[in-house]
């Protein structure tokens, strides 16, 4: 028999713990000399390291690893490996019309993913209110985001599957209305995949405004109640300017985020019909898995890559410039 | 220090926690890892051991590797079930270099893996392992052959069919007088029918899903006389008068009410079950589920027959595919791996006429030409099948030949694109990824 031996892994782990016993003591001695302040700063950086060790090895290292493979014929099996220049980005750029289909599919739907701040915004509100129960409902609203992604599309994808198989559709047949082709006509199908990461991740930004509301001291709406402030000028003035820490958070994860979508256009559509929902993300795997083509695949990334670190960077400064982050 | 002796001792727990915990590891029989899509079944049939008792491609299957493991003990066959094609799978574990030990691949990929040495050669090791290569048929034989070497055991040869609920069909006269389908051959029988059963049930004539909208169109393209999709110098050949024809007629089809599409594969199979049109494109794997729907006293699919797909052009033509076993080559091959999972590979070439009853068409010539296979239930009404196979092209660009085609297609079905926009999209589309080095 073959394969991981548990026995030897942990033979290799008190291995390992004895191996720091030899530096131990200098350590200690060496620390014990140095001045008050670098002994800080010292003892920082090794409380660190572990973490920077793994962070440079899993996820630095792989970055400059896809530049690299960006630059090569390479196929996922590590087989038909070679250099060719810039030429996976000629291609991407000039003559992929999937790649550019995906772009725009990607861009619109980060667009139409947008106002999930919004309602996470509106649930917060609504939830930050002294109720009983309220950590109840609480927990309901944020119970979706902790699903996987898999289940989800599962259950969406049957609730609006397109025939009678679907719950929508088995509703309207009572009343001979239907069926509607949610998941296979381009514009319904792209709306629902929406719809269902709104339904998934809602609940996180719901969690991040009520953080961030709960932040805002009871003391600044009690001096406006004074003041003769009504609930919109108190929302205007007090909630809003409150909120913009996390609310510059969000915009740049769900940004991200929705760049990044994949699960649910796996799951539930595969990329179509007709490549309506595919996805930039979508269309990396397809190439990168199905057409064994890594290297193409890795040059979409990097371009996506420096597209997101564009637009991270202009929100960054944006929200710089309202006074966030200072 | 005292910390340290602590989670040594913890460490030590946990160690014989794990060891005590684990299954016994120390057995004889050699592992064998099994990778198969056909679908999760074990609830159904994970304890079946007895054939005669399976049906289905998955039951059949998971029978047949349980019935493996029941009659001998020095191999264990481990089934490792994945979606369907089986690919990212695959590619993700010779990446990481633990391929299974077997695996049914599609034919036409053999060529893509076989060119870069990720199969194990058969040719010589076959007839150690009491696998008769020589009894396979010539068109089975294709799918898994590769610059002359072996490098896959096909499983079958299946394709395209047309599913016919009878029942509807005999509602609107278009039945002979033994009360079987009175089949069209040609444009005008076909669409003359057509006509006859929406008038008669108001259903549409035909059903397809839309992910399967390329294999039906290049089945007409071969119908029509010079047909094809693959030019002389191996370059995708889409954009065709003879495609146009195809892709109008199934355009027409759709604008006249006479197919129910636009549907995903479970839908459009639904819709067929529930008596909700009179035909169905589907595969060879279905015929035995679907004869067996008609057993069901509350199905609505009371008299099921299958015919080839439909002849509307000038030849009979369908598109056709092959399942093989194959051997992925890892970084470090185990012969006495190799030698179980031939011995396992035996077993199942040995009950291929097992398998066959799913409907697919068997591989070797002396299941073909047996009266057992003959006798198969609806084998006979689709016996033209074979001769009438076409295949897709074993060209690189084949990779993304059935992808780009469904989406395409289904942009023109969809009204997206018009025909003559989505074919040369996706002419243009294939012979970048054939030009692409």
């Amino acid at each position: 028999m073959t394969g991981f031996n548990v026995g030897r892994a942990v033979e290799a782990c008190l291995s390992l713990l004895e191996a720091f016993d030899p530096i131990a003591e200098p350590y200690r001695r060496f620390h014990q000399n140095l001045p008050p302040k670098m002994q800080q700063t010292v003892t920082a950086f090794a409380f660190i390291l572990p973490f920077g060790v793994l962070y440079a090895i899993f996820t630095i290292l792989p970055i400059f690893q896809t530049f690299y493979i960006s630059l090569h014929k390479w196929e996922i099996m590590g087989t038909n490996i070679r250099y060719i220049g810039l030429k996976n980005f000629e291609r991407l750029l000039t003559r992929d019309t999937q790649f550019h289909q995906a772009f725009e599919q990607t861009i619109l739907f980060v667009a139409l993913t947008i106002p999930i701040i919004f309602v996470g915004l509106f649930f917060a509100l609504m939830l930050n209110r002294p109720v009983r129960g309220i950590g109840i409902f609480r927990t309901i609203f944020y119970l979706p985001n902790i699903i996987a992604v898999t289940v989800i599309g599962l259950i969406w994808g049957r609730v609006f599957a397109s025939s009678g198989r679907g719950l929508i559709n088995a509703f309207l047949e009572n009343f001979d209305a239907g069926p509607i082709p949610f998941l296979d006509q381009g514009d319904l199908a792209t709306l629902v995949v929406a719809f269902t990461t709104l339904w998934w991740t809602v609940g996180f930004s719901m969690l991040v405004f009520l953080a961030g509301l709960q932040d805002i001291s009871q003391a600044l709406y009690d001096a406006a109640k004074v003041d003769g402030a009504n609930s919109w000028h108190q929302f205007r003035h007090i909630t809003i300017p409150g909120l913009r820490r996390p609310f510059a958070f969000l915009c740049i994860l769900q940004v991200i985020a929705s760049f990044q979508i994949f699960g649910q256009v796996d799951v539930m559509t595969g990329g179509g019909p007709a490549g309506n929902t595919r996805t930039i993300v979508y269309n990396i795997f397809e190439t990168s898995f199905l057409y064994f083509q890594v290297g193409y695949g890795t040059a979409m990334a990097v371009i996506m890559f420096a597209v997101l670190l564009v637009i991270s960077l202009f929100q960054l400064a944006l929200f710089r410039d309202h006074g966030v982050g200072s | 220090m005292y910390r340290m002796k602590a989670m040594k001792a913890l460490l030590v727990v946990t160690m014989l926690l794990v060891l005590v915990a684990a299954p016994a590891a120390a057995q004889d029989a050699v592992e064998v890892t099994f990778m198969r899509f056909f679908g999760e079944c074990a609830d159904e049939f994970g304890e079946t051991t007895d054939l005669s008792e399976a049906y289905g491609e998955c039951g059949i299957i998971q029978t047949l590797a349980n019935s493996f493991n029941a009659t001998q003990d020095e191999i264990h066959v481990n089934t490792v079930v994945v979606d369907w094609p089986g690919v990212t799978e695959l590619n993700a574990n010779l990446a990481a270099g633990t391929p299974p030990d077997i695996m049914v691949l599609h034919g036409r990929r053999i060529p893509n893996y076989a060119s870069r040495g990720l199969l194990t050669p058969l040719g010589d090791v076959l007839a150690g392992a009491g696998i008769d290569a020589s009894d396979l048929t010539d068109s089975a034989r294709g799918f898994v052959e590769y610059n002359g070497e072996l490098y896959g055991i096909p499983l079958d040869l299946h394709g395209h069919l047309w599913h016919i609920n009878v029942g509807l069909w005999e509602q609107a006269g278009l039945t002979n007088d033994d009360g079987s389908p009175d089949i069209p051959y040609g444009m005008d029988e076909f669409m003359s029918h057509a006509e006859t059963f929406k008038e008669a049930t108001g259903l549409p004539f035909l059903g397809m899903w839309t992910n399967g909208l390329s294999r039906n169109w290049m089945a007409l393209v071969y119908q029509q006389e010079g047909g094809t999709v693959e030019a002389e110098d191996g370059m995708p050949d889409i954009n065709t008068e003879a495609g146009l024809n195809a892709l109008n007629f199934l355009i027409m089809l759709r604008d006249e009410g006479h197919i129910t599409d636009n549907v995903d594969y479970p839908s459009s199979e639904e819709i067929f079950l529930n008596g909700e049109n009179g035909g169905h494109i589907n595969g060879t794997w279905v015929v035995n589920f679907y004869d067996n729907q008609v057993a069901d006293p509350e199905g609505a699919l009371k008299n099921y027959y299958v015919h080839n797909f439909p002849t509307v052009y000038d030849q009979p033509a369908a598109w056709a595919g092959s399942h093989a076993w194959i051997i992925p080559q890892g970084d470090d091959p185990d012969p006495a791996k190799l030698e179980a999972t031939l011995t396992f590979l035996n077993y199942l070439n040995d009950n291929n006429i097992e398998w066959a009853r799913t409907g697919h068409s068997a591989v070797n010539t002396s299941v073909v030409n047996s009266d057992v296979y003959n006798e198969y239930p609806h084998r006979q009404e689709y016996a033209e099948f074979v001769p009438s196979a076409v295949i897709p092209p074993r060209e690189n660009w084949s990779t993304a030949f059935e992808s780009v085609m469904d989406e395409e297609l289904s942009a023109a079905m969809i009204g997206e694109k018009s025909p003559e926009q989505a074919l040369a999209d996706a002419q243009t589309r294939l012979e970048d990824f054939a030009l692409f080095e």
